[in-house]
């Protein structure tokens, strides 16, 4: 066994504890996406001597006796978004394959003081706009389940490195499912926390009013301990919010199901559903049931008209960020990303502004009407099951909107709602892939959406599912 | 005679993205006639943090 296959928790205990090093983890990861990477594509860029440094640094704090961290010595990659001083940043795309900022992001910097080693850059999809995990530059990212599949997208690589067990854990941002859909597809816990949760101070932007930054991991307690470490308000970031954090591990550590009640979504989230994945759902539906928890029916209204205000904030708010480059070096963006900016451009402001001026309303008449009724919300984060990585290669041509209609259908309504999501797996597969189911909450409720989703993992144990991999 | 000015100077942008902004466009403007008060006049976009905080604390157990 690999010290790679364990829990990112149980690295850092032992870490800690002395078990064994951050060098030896650090060497375990290295030669792990050496074996893993190239049937894969989910790691863009190593930089071994960095994390190595930073490992040998750890040890020779703990040897002295000094504190570690929380996450100390445990090796981290990252979707390649966020930035560190003099280091790449591609953004997984051609415009920016040479980008160096002079700024670290805030989340690195809080990864790093709670001891995590930076072990390179993930894959993902062109600016981080596209549901797939395809990338014109950069190469397709493989799904280790089954690697003809697609891995979700746009936290591509997070999805895929973190199931192959080439990291502990990811970064990943989610504007319209981009950290659910890839978690949910490469069979991890993926969480997109409330909209003001996770600061964005160095971090690429896609569209400011719906980006997130939250982690992929393998287990839930590993998802709590990440979120610990970034969660918070950030004065480098005026719409981070200045709510204090909860006690996020301590909730991933109590786990509990009694007396909560779970509101199932019906209707728009089962529309165009494959009949296996929602099995899948009401598997999930009845193992929560089993441990407790009370189901209720409960109706969520018109997620469409929803998914039409995202699109009317999203489209502009991307097209604004890409207008120069979009004018002076066109040719240089892949053909989907440039398809879907455009669009942007053809909005009026009276549209942007009037969905952005109804959105409060919006979000306070959805959670009190359904949170009234329920404590959680559970839906599938995506109902068909995961396409081939041919079929959905597709570029700008004909039925692209509907790919990416079809495939973050379930995960896009939460965005414009500020609500936070975590998707989990099924306690099954379908047709070899995994599914996933999505719970959500109220504002600032990621602590209840953990301590539930805790309660599920170690009924159901997904976590100790191993996708088939081959190259080792 | 057709105005043959481009509705953005400077832009080679796909005459594909006009027909399908003007479908999403539509969408949009369905929703919000079915969702939105008879005016907006006393609301404000950036009151979604006070939104998102009296919602946790009005809904959180």
């Amino acid at each position: 066994m690999s010290l790679m296959d364990l829990t990112l928790a149980d690295a850092a205990a032992g870490v800690q504890s002395g078990a064994f090093t951050s060098r030896a983890l650090t060497e375990a990861a290295l030669e792990r996406i050496e074996a893993r990477n190239p049937a894969l594509n989910a790691v863009i860029r190593v930089e071994a001597e960095t994390a190595l440094a930073g490992a040998d640094a750890v040890d020779r704090t703990r040897a002295v006796g000094g504190a570690i961290g929380p996450l100390g010595g445990v090796p981290l990659a990252h979707k390649d978004m966020f930035y560190r001083a003099g280091g790449l940043t591609t953004c997984g795309s051609k415009i920016r394959r040479d980008f160096r900022p002079d700024y670290i992001a805030t989340v690195l910097e809080r990864l790093g003081a709670s001891g995590a080693v930076y072990l390179g850059g993930l894959n993902m999809a062109e600016f981080a706009f596209g549901p797939t995990g395809h990338n014109e530059h950069f190469g397709n990212c493989r799904n280790p389940w089954n690697t003809d599949h697609v891995t979700g997208g746009s936290s591509s690589g997070s999805g895929s490195a973190t199931a192959a067990r080439m990291t502990f854990g990811a970064l990943g941002s989610d504007t319209g499912g981009s950290i659910r859909l890839p978690a949910a597809l490469c069979g991890l816990v993926g969480l997109k926390p409330t909209q003001t949760r996770v600061s964005r101070y160095g971090v690429m932007g896609l569209s400011f009013s719906l980006d997130t930054v939250g982690p992929l991991t393998r287990t839930v307690l590993d998802n709590a301990l990440m979120l610990q470490a970034i969660a918070g308000e950030d004065v480098n970031d005026p719409t981070a919010s200045r709510r204090a954090p909860e006690d996020y591990t301590a909730a991933a550590r109590t786990p509990n199901a009694k007396g909560v009640r779970i509101g199932v979504a019906r209707g728009y989230f089962e529309k165009h559903g494959d009949a296996d994945s929602l099995a899948e759902r009401d598997a999930a539906l009845a193992a929560f049931k089993g441990i407790g928890a009370e189901l209720v029916e409960v109706d969520v209204g018109d997620m469409t008209q929803i998914n039409t205000f995202a699109a009317a904030v999203m489209g502009p708010e991307a097209a604004t960020l890409h207008a120069g480059w979009l004018r002076d070096q066109p040719d240089d963006y892949g053909q989907q990303m440039r398809a879907r900016c455009e669009i942007g451009f053809q909005f009026s402001g009276v549209d942007y502004l009037s969905a952005l001026q109804l959105r409060p309303k919006i979000v306070a008449d959805f959670c009190n009407r359904v949170f009234s009724q329920c404590d959680v919300l559970l839906a599938p984060t995506f109902n068909i099951q995961t396409p081939r990585i041919d079929e959905t290669d597709i570029g700008s041509g004909q039925g692209f909107e509907r790919v990416v209609a079809s495939l973050s259908r379930c995960t896009r309504p939460l965005n414009f709602l500020t609500l936070p999501g975590l998707a989990l797996p099924t306690p099954g597969l379908v047709e070899g892939m995994p599914a996933s189911i999505q719970l959500s909450a109220p504002p600032f409720g990621e602590a209840r959406l953990y301590r539930l989703a805790a309660a599920y993992e170690a009924e159901v144990q997904y976590h100790q599912r191993v996708p088939p991999m081959s190259g080792d | 005679m057709a105005d043959e000015t481009p509705k953005f100077p400077g832009y080679a942008l796909d005459t594909a993205a006009q027909a399908r902004a003007e479908k999403a466009q539509a969408v949009f403007r369905e929703a919000f006639a079915n969702l939105a008060p008879p005016s907006l006049f006393d609301t404000e976009p950036q009151a979604i943090e006070t939104a998102l905080n009296k919602l946790a604390g009005d809904v959180a157990p």
